[in-house]
């Protein structure tokens, strides 16, 4: 059965954009990822145009979000201080990359851009991912115990505009989250992702948070960041295709929770190896479009 | 019975000729016997097409779809006929990519300001046996013979002109938008043509012009016109206009659309 989304112009089986909501979802659960670093190229590897797959994907990353930060609501594991200053960071940054998008756009480069960002990104964390779960396997098997301090403290805590951090236990400028969100609105506006894949190494790295609040509140800003790209590239670009996100979100719910409960069965170094795999060969194929030679030279597109 | 016959017959006959209702049984009668062989006689010379459906409505099930083009001639057997169907025109852009530090980027482009979104052609037989280049050429049949106007940072010499149109005559064959179906035109007894027009999923919104061309022993007998309409429809119309009229509502309904959602599935699925 066939769907025609309108905004992406393109008719696809529905059962396999469900599939693919599916698949990516089952990954979120089982790694506990966003999935937009995987779901907006497989998108374009399906043929929707690029500008499309980036708006849509955020579209469906604010719905992800929400169901995901409900629960660690609960728990009280969103330190909502901190959110507020990297939300505030990723409301700038993402709508600076709105502009640059559209910019991009423009000028005809924003796919070569798309996808330079998409090999860059994704293969930096693809190996730093899999250096670090073959250090825990190896360090598991010799046993070896030792004891890591709260957290170090490096010329980034002697910036200005200070703040208390409680939930966080931090004592640190405001600047530093925000600049970092700031950076990762850039990309999450331009590769379509919430870009939780560099907030969280960030967040546990650079700020020094504790690991338990690190992903609850980076899913609380990302919530905001995705609704204002959503929101800006719906009002300058047109190119949300609501129908696409709807029916992407529905396999990606179902995929979730079959992935959740997967995820309890193998061990966490084990699932970051496999998911490090898997962003790797991703950035692969994209690389790999890149450099070898186009069998046509010329490209044609009809603009509206 | 007979009363009923007159009855709808004199429905028809209004529907055509648009003449009031009631109107006396005689009249019609007359009106009947003055038409019929008035329509007979323009036909008899006539090349006549029409189309199975010429508003064509892009839903959201839509996956490309299938058109019946068909027709009367009075021709001859051997007679030839071509039908040209031409999309709206749209602001295409042909790129060219180049080698940059080791990977492919796109470097010139030409923008065409009135190249044709679908360019297709049917015929009897191979184009070439139908007429010559010089009279295809004359009736702008054929997309060697559009004249493309472009829009480019340089004015293009004429032989990187010919190396651009050609790569857009390339790409646009290979979408499936610009074709030749040779031997696509059935004609039966001479009189009665058909031939199925496929129309891509991937097609753009606008009107289509369609031309049918009579030719004998490669010269020019007649010509006729048509028309098919695409449209968006239904809920796809819908979204569309609204992501492009009232795209703040729409931005605002898509995000409050996405919380409802997640809050659903959070609802729905409680972690465990």
């Amino acid at each position: 059965m066939y769907i025609y989304f309108p905004i992406a112009e393109i008719s696809l089986n529905i059962f396999i954009v469900i599939g693919l909501g599916g698949f990516i979802g089952f990954l979120s659960g089982l790694f506990g990822v966003g999935g937009g670093f995987l779901m907006t190229p497989l998108l374009i590897f399906l043929g929707i145009p690029a500008p499309v797959a980036v708006a849509t994907e955020a579209n469906q990353i604010v719905a992800s979000s929400v169901s995901g930060v409900i629960a660690h609501w609960r728990r009280k594991n969103v330190d909502f201080k901190m959110g507020a200053v990297l939300l505030f960071g990723g409301i700038v940054g993402s709508s600076l990359g709105v502009l640059l998008f559209a910019l991009l756009e423009k000028i005809g480069q924003l796919d070569l851009v798309i996808k330079l960002s998409y090999v860059f990104f994704l293969s930096a964390i693809g190996i730093l991912m899999l250096w670090e779960s073959v250090r825990t396997y190896i360090r598991t098997r010799s046993s070896e115990f030792y004891r890591r301090k709260l957290h170090k403290h490096n010329w980034l805590h002697g910036l200005p505009f200070k703040m208390r951090f409680r939930r966080s236990k931090l004592y640190i400028s405001a600047l530093v989250p925000f600049l970092i969100a700031a950076f990762v609105g850039v990309l999450s506006a331009i590769m379509g992702v919430g870009g939780g894949f560099i907030m969280v190494p960030a967040m546990i790295y650079l700020l020094g948070m504790p690991t338990s609040v690190v992903i609850g509140t980076s899913l609380f800003q990302i919530i905001f960041v995705t609704a204002n790209v959503t929101l800006l590239q719906s009002v300058q670009t047109q190119t949300v295709d609501f129908l696409l996100a709807g029916t992407l979100l529905f396999g990606a719910v179902i995929g979730a929770q079959i992935g959740t409960r997967f995820g309890g069965m193998l061990r966490g170094e084990q699932l970051r190896g496999m998911l490090a795999l898997i962003v790797l060969l991703v950035s692969i194929k994209i690389g790999y479009d890149l450099i070898v030679m186009p069998s046509d030279l010329f490209s044609t597109e009809i603009l509206k | 019975m007979i009363q009923w016959l007159w009855y709808t017959s004199l429905r028809h006959m209004k529907r055509y000729i648009g003449i009031q209702y009631p109107i006396g049984l005689t009249g019609a009668l007359i009106l009947y016997i003055l038409c019929v062989p008035a329509i007979g006689y323009t036909q008899s010379n006539a090349l006549v097409a029409d189309l199975s459906l010429s508003n064509i409505s892009i839903n959201t099930d839509f996956n490309g779809t299938s058109v019946l083009l068909f027709g009367s001639v009075s021709g001859e057997a051997g007679d030839d006929i071509i039908v040209v169907i031409s999309g709206p025109n749209s602001e295409i852009v042909t790129r060219e990519k180049s080698k940059m530090t080791g990977i492919w980027v796109n470097s010139n482009s030409v923008k065409w300001k009135n190249a044709p979104s679908y360019y297709q052609i049917f015929t009897t037989r191979p184009l070439s046996q139908i007429a010559t280049k010089s009279v295809l050429e004359e009736l702008s049949v054929g997309a060697e013979f559009l004249d493309l106007r472009y829009d480019s940072e340089q004015a293009l010499s004429p032989s990187s002109y010919l190396t651009w149109s050609k790569a857009l005559h390339r790409n646009m064959q290979s979408a499936s938008l610009w074709k030749i179906n040779e031997t696509s035109v059935q004609v039966m007894r001479g009189t009665l043509f058909r031939t199925q027009v496929s129309l891509p999923a991937n097609i753009t919104i606008g009107d289509y012009d369609v031309r049918i061309i009579h030719f004998r022993d490669g010269r020019f007998i007649a010509e006729d016109k048509t028309a098919i309409a695409v449209k968006k429809a239904g809920i796809s119309a819908f979204i569309y206009k609204l992501a492009h009229e009232y795209s703040i509502f729409y931005g605002l309904f898509a995000v409050a659309f996405a919380v409802f959602a997640g809050w659903l599935a959070a609802a729905i699925f409680p972690k465990p």
